[in-house]
């Protein structure tokens, strides 16, 4: 049976290589420029907000369920609201890596760190390996690009307010590196609400040391605070150019909203680090991720794959797949976790030469796929943001029904689409 | 000796366009010299034309301890480091 090569160690990759093994892939190698899984899951942490939680029962019911069994098994807090969100849990970013990492290598999945991509030889039509940057070649049947959507620096400098430091680390360990645009296949780039290009990353993290005890026990306790803010401090201007539109109503630009990850998680816009101080219990904060969080955050949807609802990507090469947010403008833990996982799947069926799998729009999985590749041939579609936690892809899973938290509900969706389990079956 | 150019590099290619050369071209994270082409503008100008152009300074004349220190961060071109699946794994 078939190798699949990986590019991109974060949700997107990791879920991609599960499948893939499910699948009955031989081997499967996870490349990731940094020296740790997850990427932007590394300061993240919400799943099962409103919609999430349909998507990752559907994916579940489907066979593709691991990592949300792992995130839930990391969790902090479960079940709790938040200005606009419903029913969330929220996984420990301090544990979530090394979780998912032994989940991988339980599961017959190779990890190599350190391992960024420097380019790729093809022959008739098909990415025959690709090399790292000591020139290592890696060669495989079939290949996803997982490598996200953020960077290089300039990327950040153009259209950003310039390299913040994030979690990325591209000064140490290299910007990223597409496999698409490699392959001399043309990319998209998102916009903001405005017109202009990227998206902001919206959270910022920092570590419960630097605030208020007495605060902190509310939050562990409680899993989220949520503190008005002084009117000479509120930026309603900065939500249009948030990545997470579900977390961009008034309320987040009005309120300081924390989170329990482990860390302390500000769902606020980035708040220059003498303003935050000024908010009640925050007197001697300071910014951990991302370190120049004064100034703003990563910028984000750089460039993205044309894809097809099977994951493929659509260009002169027939043996490469995407997920994640490089597969467009889903944006979301689960959302990659999503089409990282239709993308491991496809990756063997292709190399066994079977037909793809496409998921039906019973479901709201099948439904996001289509509707945000359909959205995103539209210069207004590429505007916007989808996830199933809100904006304009949640009022659309509310209006055509398929949001409920009912998982026999689910289980019963999921059993009359035919595809219950499909992503634990081997393809042969 | 040849001028080379730091990690300060922003991309702007600034001195790209003003090599009378054309030793400068874009890398994969940052603008290099050729220092096979580079004549540090002996000639031309009396400033090497990049250090005149670029706007955070990141042009410098080369120094072997800062090139060779570049190509040998373990992080850039280092062997990958391997994590292999468990070895009492059965089926997947």
């Amino acid at each position: 049976m078939s190798r699949v090569v990986i590019v991109g160690g974060g949700w997107a990759g990791c879920a991609a290589a599960l499948a893939a093994r499910q699948a009955g892939a031989r081997e499967v190698i996870v490349l990731e420029r940094a020296d740790s899984l997850l990427g932007t899951g590394l300061v993240g942490g919400i799943m099962r907000n409103n919609g999430r939680y349909t998507a990752a029962e559907e994916m579940i019911a489907l066979g593709a369920g691991t990592l949300f069994e792992v995130c839930d098994r990391t969790t902090r807090h479960r079940d709790i609201e938040f200005p606009g969100h419903k029913h969330a849990s929220l996984y420990d970013v301090s544990f979530i890596e090394k979780a998912v990492r032994d989940c991988l290598l339980e599961r017959g999945v190779e990890i190599w760190l350190l391992s960024r991509v420097a380019g790729l030889s093809r022959r008739n039509g098909s990415i025959t390996a690709i090399s790292l940057e000591n020139a290592t070649a890696v060669e495989a049947d079939v290949f996803i690009d997982t490598t996200g959507s953020f960077g290089p620096q300039s990327f950040c400098t153009e259209f950003g307010n310039g390299c913040v430091m994030c979690i990325a680390r591209c000064p140490t360990f290299g910007p990223r590196v597409s496999l698409t645009g490699l392959a001399g296949i043309a990319e998209k780039q998102g916009k903001k609400a405005d017109g202009s290009i990227g998206a902001m990353s919206g959270s910022c993290e920092f570590g419960k040391e630097s605030v208020d005890p007495g605060l902190v026990r509310e939050l562990e306790e409680k899993g989220v605070l949520v503190i008005p803010m002084s009117r000479h401090l509120v930026h309603e201007e900065k939500l249009g150019a948030k990545c997470c539109q579900q977390y961009a109503s008034a309320e987040y630009a009005q309120n300081v909203i924390l989170l329990d990850t482990g860390r302390v998680k500000l769902m606020t816009s980035h708040l220059p680090l003498d303003q935050l101080q000024q908010v009640p219990g925050l007197g001697n904060v300071r910014y951990d991720d991302p370190y120049a969080g004064t100034v703003g955050n990563s910028m984000r949807f750089a460039a993205l794959s044309p894809r097809d609802d099977a994951m493929q990507v659509q260009g002169e090469v027939d043996n490469l797949f995407c997920g994640g947010e490089k597969a467009g403008l889903l944006v979301g833990h689960t959302e990659a976790i999503v089409t990282g996982a239709l993308a491991g799947h496809n990756a063997v069926r292709k190399s066994a030469g079977r037909e793809l799998l496409e998921l039906p729009d019973s479901l709201a999985v099948g439904d996001a796929v289509s509707y945000v590749r359909q959205r995103m041939q539209t210069e207004e579609g590429m505007r916007e943001k989808y996830t199933f936690s809100g904006a304009v892809y949640f009022e659309r899973m509310k209006a055509r029904g398929l949001y409920t938290t009912d998982k026999a509900a689910i289980a019963t969706r999921v059993a009359a689409s035919g595809l219950a389990g499909v992503f634990h079956q081997p393809v042969n | 000796m040849a001028y080379m150019i730091s990690c300060e590099c922003i991309n702007c290619s600034a001195c790209e366009y003003e090599c009378p050369v054309r030793a400068i071209a874009p890398g994969p994270s940052q603008f290099t010299i050729d220092a096979g082409v580079c004549v540090e503008c002996d000639g031309y100008f009396p400033l090497p034309r990049c250090v005149y152009a670029c706007p955070v300074n990141a042009c410098a004349p080369a120094r072997e301890s800062y090139l060779v220190k570049m190509r040998s961060l373990a992080s850039r071109g280092a062997a990958p480091l391997r994590l292999t699946p468990v070895q009492t794994q059965t089926s997947p």
